[in-house]
């Protein structure tokens, strides 16, 4: 049964706010844990989310597993991603979309928050 | 370092409970006992704002400030509004030092992230979870962009002092 990660990101008009979250699906297919491992957008870019899950489907995925990639339980994250999910579900019966907890609650977010304050106090006494 | 307080920034939700995440990551911040100060502050919709967790951290007795952004990447709300915000607390308070960190970006530990949270992901039945941590955070705000809909407590005619105190 092939399995694929779809990311799922806000989206943003300006290209390079996408780079970040492209990089971690690099890393994550060098993993090789995946059959498929892609990213659907919620808003301005491609592909949309159900766009994304299509193309899933399309290299023959039975199932999805959805990230999050929101740095809030805000609205989009709480409604609007369950919302499109369950669309596609309904369209694709025999599809098994299962859904994480968003990455913004994730222990590493705090891990990289700590090292950058760390990092700003010692790089600003060096300069004093 | 016991002068330099820490500041989790964001830019703040109009949704109920959205900006528990910003004091869960102050929280295990804290835990760590590096920094000993550490606040929390938003540009817009959520309290303490930037400028009153500045303030807190002055009472506190820190003249060195570290805020780092709470965003992927740093757009208009970092490179232009969080310091125009802070502009007026430094001309208030000249002997302070405020440096704005970077924000999150990309780093290694995100792929690590993404892969444990898939051992968490579940099917569509328990999709509203999340919903139901909003449901607790309920303040009953009719600008929160889940007023009304189905979930909300507003919608089931909970009483006010039925509802989850915050």
């Amino acid at each position: 049964m092939k399995s694929a990660l779809l990311l799922l990101a806000h989206g943003s008009p300006r290209p390079t706010a996408n780079r970040p979250i492209e990089r971690i699906a690099d890393d994550l297919r060098a993993r090789e844990e995946w059959d498929i491992v892609t990213i659907g957008y919620l808003d301005c870019n491609e592909p949309d989310i159900p766009t994304a899950i299509e193309n899933c489907v399309a290299e023959e995925a039975e199932k999805i597993i959805v990230i999050p990639c929101f740095l809030h339980a805000g609205n989009h994250v709480a409604n609007d991603l369950p919302r499109i999910l369950k669309e596609a579900e309904i369209k694709r019966p025999r599809l098994r979309i299962v859904m994480s907890d968003y990455l913004g609650s994730a222990s590493q977010i705090t891990e990289i928050l700590l090292q950058r304050a760390q990092s700003k106090l010692e790089s600003n006494k060096a300069v004093n | 370092m016991s002068h330099t307080g820490l500041i989790l920034f964001s830019h703040g939700s109009l949704l109920c409970g959205a900006d528990s995440t910003l004091y869960l990551h102050a929280d295990r911040i804290r835990a760590k006992q590096l920094f000993p100060h550490v606040e929390v502050g938003f540009l817009n919709y959520n309290r303490p704002t930037i400028l009153e967790s500045v303030e807190n951290l002055l009472l506190a007795g820190c003249t060195n400030i570290i805020i780092v952004p709470y965003f992927l990447i740093s757009g208009r709300f970092v490179t232009r509004d969080l310091p125009e915000a802070l502009r007026k607390v430094e001309e208030r308070h000249p002997h302070i030092t405020i440096a704005i960190a970077d924000p999150i970006g990309y780093d290694e530990r995100l792929a690590d992230a993404v892969s444990d949270l898939t051992s968490s992901a579940v099917d569509s039945d328990d999709w509203d979870q999340l919903m139901e941590k909003a449901r607790m955070a309920c303040m009953g705000d009719p600008l929160c962009p889940l007023y009304g809909v189905n979930g909300c407590p507003v919608k089931e005619g909970v009483k006010d002092e039925e509802r989850p105190s915050v």
